[in-house]
């Protein structure tokens, strides 16, 4: 089966001369289909660089990046916006919820630009929030305005999932509750989900471990066995 | 003194904002542009027309009279409360330019001792004592009809005719804005005085010996009027006894209505462009506040008091507020002294003595200070109440749970998502929505009623031209002459149509309220010459009874069905007692019409007429002009068309100016509100936007989603700028309808389609300039900030 993502010697650098950053440094891997990926790393190592790139949220300084047999690196500005539209699904650390729309219209806001779309009360469903449908993000938790954020990414039915910091700016209980409902989408749906994060312990739900280090991918360990996301301790 | 820290983050702030702020300081700008530009004019105008009245010694009483021996002179100058005084000779003649039509002349002779009424020489030098054909004339008449000092001028006096020679050009406070007789609007080329040696002037007007004009100057210690009312007792054997004082000369009269304008617009403009500013501001210190709470926490753990920070904001709008200020009193001494130079060329004054007093300046940069501070001490009230650990913890969710519930919710859902955010946006934040309504349509109301002003300007010439007076030449006699003369002109060639009228001066007078003007007398089937009704159809003129135009039922304060009381001043001086049948929509000028067989059986004279109207076959031909110019009892000939086009010119030239300045000014303050309403949206929502696009939405699409709620906005004020702008244009009609001029407005949907337009390019403007901020929104940095 052909990978979901495919990269090669993909750099990213900020700025020029002895002032620049190489916040990537040729990284070349394969992440297959459906599977749940976490990329472990301190401050700087380039994992979120990473995941922006492949998210079509920025482009490389040099090498290569496919999604499926798209190239992501030769793609225009319409064609990346369309490849956001129609395929991925972003959840981040600070929920980025519309605070004018409520629980479902903020997840009917992608569904009236999807092609084929689940309902907004399926999705907020499938993230356990179907008694919150009518309120607004002022009238809900942290967990909970994270749990409308994946309902809304994962409402198009996208084909990949990226998480930057799901659970940074949550408690630990809440933390878990977010991670199970990130479980259940590539459970119940296939999706491929990619968590970046700087939580060693997360690792243990993944299928697959990524290890950035100084911008350049160190270790690649594939889960054997995979821990229920309940059962993690940080 | 070095620079604080705080320092250096103002002025880095202020470069950050700097559209902002620089849109900011232009509504300030303005306003105190209006303020410094309305004080220098009427300033200026006023102190230079105190100073041309008082340096040539302007008459404060007139008293016409028929002819009084000069040593009466005596016994005006013994009057109590007359400080100096003139007996002087007036007349008129025909100036008959060759091939052009005769020009009515004024005939006076020159100062005398006292020097009353003094002349300023413009080029050559006054007649030498002796040289009766030598004369000075009016320079602007001079300079309209290319006649050079040296040149020869045919005129006739009392029906003689006369060679006299321009030895020199001259101007004169009494004829500042001077309409010919039987005109409305001054023009150049068609009014002319003529200024000769005493004994000349006394000659051909056969006043040898005597005088006909009482002029006077009078002493602080007695009212002007007390010393007319004597001067009439006195001189009403000798055909005096309608005197007037100087404020009823109509030149003077008619640059004290203008005046009278200009100070009340100063006092309402400006205060709108100040509220607006405070407005912006206000929303935007509020904006930037809620942007650094972070900052503002952080100050506060350091120590600074809330006292400290706030001063600092406050400085931040001081300083835009001051900026504005200072460009506004550039910008309103540079607009103030071009506009002056337009109102002293329609007026002739010869000079100009520019004054502007440190009044508005001060004034200017007191209040825009002022709103500047108050529009942002409102929003600085936070910083008194965060505290620094609130401060530092990123703010709730803004609240729209407002939105779920009643009206609003129903309305609501209607809409797609980009449409909810819009209209909750929106609602969210009423104050602030409403401000941006007012503000723009604010703008657009000044635009529009300013562009309704112009129109109603070419309203008042079509419908006085085109409907009431529908003659192509007016022929006007020196002396009234029997109504049998029309059928003379009537069979003159080119004529097709001649119809007589009558003008009998008298003074209006309704209890104490009193009017210098004159009985209109028209033939009983009158076609050329017509009162009207508001829609335009003429009205019949009652056999008895009187139609008063609009103008002088207002300033005489009568309704129909009342009684006027006109006291001739010529002639036998009747009083006359006459009902008000009907009031007619006159635009121009404030007459009164009578049937003219009732007219002169009320005077007491036989049907006697002092012009008549024509209608000719194309313009009238020089054949036409040569036969009347041999006519000495025409005293001139007025061509429509020439005295329209030489007017028209004139103001064309004052209001194209003025519609481009309202034009610039409306401009720059919606571009002012809405840049600043889409920018502060953009700043508070950067990350929302940010947030679509990573979701999926095109740049197009975010754009119409923070462009939408501008534009709802923008939207809304038009109906409302509208209305307000033709209320504003309303008022502005009768602030400044004089019974001279009557400004008429209408709903002219020219006027607003432009109004509308100046409004939505700004619009365009700042939406074109946003789309290059979002252009320019960098994703990742926008979803990595805190909420």
């Amino acid at each position: 089966m052909q990978p979901a993502f495919r990269t090669e010697a993909l750099s990213k650098t900020y700025g020029e001369g002895p002032a620049a950053v190489h916040a990537l440094r040729e990284v070349t891997l394969e992440i297959p289909r459906s599977e749940v990926v976490v990329l472990l790393g301190p401050s700087g190592s380039g994992k979120s660089t990473f995941l922006n790139i492949i998210g079509g949220l920025d482009r490389p300084s040099s090498g290569q990046a496919w999604f499926g047999d798209q190239n992501l690196t030769e793609m225009s500005d319409r064609a990346l916006t369309q490849y956001r539209r129609s395929h991925v699904g972003f959840v981040f650390q600070f929920y980025n919820l519309m605070p004018s729309l409520t629980a479902r219209e903020n997840v009917d806001l992608v569904t009236e630009i999807s092609h084929d779309p689940m309902d907004a009360g399926e999705a907020l469903r499938l993230v356990g929030l179907e008694e919150r449908l009518d309120h607004f993000p002022a009238q809900m938790s942290g967990g909970e305005q994270q749990r409308v954020a994946i309902a809304r990414a994962i409402a198009k039915r996208p084909a990949v999932l990226f998480c930057d910091e799901p659970t940074g700016a949550l408690d630990s209980t809440t933390g878990r509750r977010v991670l199970q409902v990130l479980n259940d989408v590539n459970r119940e749906l296939g999706t491929t989900v990619l968590i970046v994060t700087h939580a060693a312990a997360t690792a243990a739900m993944a299928h697959r471990v990524l290890h950035f280090t100084d911008g350049q991918l160190r270790e690649t360990i594939v889960n054997e066995t995979r821990a229920d996301p309940a059962e993690i301790e940080w | 003194m070095a620079l604080t820290v705080l320092h250096r983050k103002l002025f880095r702030d202020l470069w950050r904002i700097r559209a902002q702020a620089l849109a900011i300081s232009a509504v300030v700008a303005l306003g105190v542009m209006v303020q410094v530009m309305m004080a220098g004019l009427t300033d200026t105008l006023t102190v230079t027309r105190d100073a041309y009245f008082e340096r040539h010694r302007l008459a404060q009483v007139f008293e016409p009279l028929t002819r009084a021996p000069s040593s009466m002179m005596e016994q005006v100058n013994a009057v109590p409360g007359v400080l100096a005084a003139e007996g002087r000779i007036s007349g008129f003649g025909r100036i008959d330019a060759d091939g052009g039509e005769p020009v009515q002349a004024r005939i006076l002779s020159l100062p005398g001792p006292a020097g009353l009424n003094g002349i300023l020489m413009t080029a050559g030098r006054k007649p030498i004592a002796g040289r009766s054909d030598e004369v000075v004339l009016l320079d602007t008449f001079a300079a309209a009809r290319g006649i050079a000092l040296g040149d020869t001028l045919g005129v006739t006096v009392e029906g003689r005719h006369q060679k006299l020679q321009v030895v020199g050009f001259a101007r004169a406070p009494e004829f500042l804005f001077m309409p010919a007789p039987g005109e409305f609007f001054p023009t150049d080329g068609r009014f002319a005085v003529i200024w000769m040696e005493r004994k000349a002037a006394a000659a051909v007007l056969d006043l040898d010996g005597a005088f006909n004009e009482v002029l006077a100057l009078t002493t602080r210690e007695r009212p002007r009027k007390a010393v007319l009312a004597d001067l009439d007792r006195l001189m009403a054997p000798y055909g005096g006894g309608a005197g007037y004082v100087q404020d009823q000369q109509t030149s003077a009269r008619f640059i004290e209505e203008e005046l009278k304008g200009l100070r009340q617009s100063r006092v309402f403009l400006p205060p709108i462009f100040l509220a607006v500013a405070a407005f912006l501001l206000n929303v935007t210190i509020t904006r930037i506040v809620q942007a650094e709470r972070r900052e503002i926490g952080l100050m506060k753990a350091f120590g600074h008091s809330g006292a400290e920070i706030a001063g600092h904001y406050l400085e931040m709008a001081l300083m835009i507020a001051f900026a504005g200020a200072l460009l506004g009193s550039a910008l309103g001494v540079m607009l103030g002294r071009s506009i002056t130079g337009l109102y002293m060329e329609f007026y002739k004054f010869p000079y100009l003595v520019f004054s502007m007093h440190p009044g508005p300046f001060a004034g200017g940069l007191a209040f825009s200070l002022l709103a500047a501070a108050l529009g942002a001490a409102i929003a600085l009230r936070t910083v008194f109440r965060l505290t620094p650990a609130e401060a530092m913890r990123p703010p709730a969710p803004p609240d729209f749970t407002h939105g779920r519930v009643g009206f609003l919710a129903t309305v609501t859902k209607v809409f797609d998502q980009p449409g909810r955010m819009i209209l909750r946006q929106i609602t969210r934040q009423p104050v602030r929505s409403l401000g941006t309504v007012a503000g723009v349509a604010a703008g657009l109301a000044l635009n529009m009623a300013m562009l309704m002003i112009y129109s109603g300007f070419d309203h008042t010439m079509d419908v006085t031209f085109g409907f009431a007076d529908r003659s192509d030449a007016t022929v006007s006699f020196i002396h009234p002459v029997s109504r049998d003369v029309t059928h003379e002109i009537a069979h003159l060639p080119g004529v097709l149509e001649a119809e007589p009228t009558r003008y009998v001066p008298v003074l209006f007078r309704n209890g104490v309220i009193t009017h210098r003007g004159e009985l209109t007398g028209l033939s009983e089937d009158a076609q050329l010459n017509r009162a009207l009704r508001p829609d335009l159809e003429p009205i019949a003129l009652p056999a008895q009874g009187v139609v008063i135009s609009r103008g002088l039922a207002d300033v005489l304060k009568l309704q129909p069905g009342e009684n006027l009381t006109a006291e001739v001043t010529e002639g036998r001086k009747r009083t006359l007692s006459l009902p008000v049948a009907a009031i007619s929509d006159t635009l121009l000028g404030a007459p009164a019409y009578m049937r003219l067989d009732s007219l002169t059986r009320a005077v007491g004279e036989a049907d006697r007429i002092t012009s008549v109207s024509i209608r000719t076959e194309g313009a009238p031909s020089p054949e036409l002009l040569h036969e009347l110019r041999e006519r000495p009892k025409v005293a001139g000939v007025s061509i429509k068309s020439d005295s329209l086009a030489a007017f028209r010119e004139i103001a064309d030239e004052g209001a194209g100016q003025m519609r481009f300045v309202f034009g610039a000014i409306a401009f720059v303050l919606s571009f002012g509100i809405v840049y600043n309403a889409a920018r502060n949206a953009f700043a508070e929502r950067a990350h929302e936007l940010a947030s679509l696009r990573v979701l999926g939405f095109t740049r197009g699409e975010v754009t119409l989603i923070l462009a939408g709620e501008i534009t709802v906005l923008v939207a809304c004020a038009l109906p409302v700028g509208i209305w307000f702008g033709w209320t504003l244009a309303k008022l502005i009609a009768r602030v400044f309808s004089n019974e001279l001029y009557r400004v008429s407005v209408s709903f002219d949907l020219p006027s607003i389609a432009m109004a509308v337009l100046v409004v939505v390019s700004a619009t365009l403007a700042s939406i074109l300039m946003l789309r290059r901020a979002l252009d320019r929104l960098n994703m990742i940095s926008a979803l990595k900030a805190r909420d």
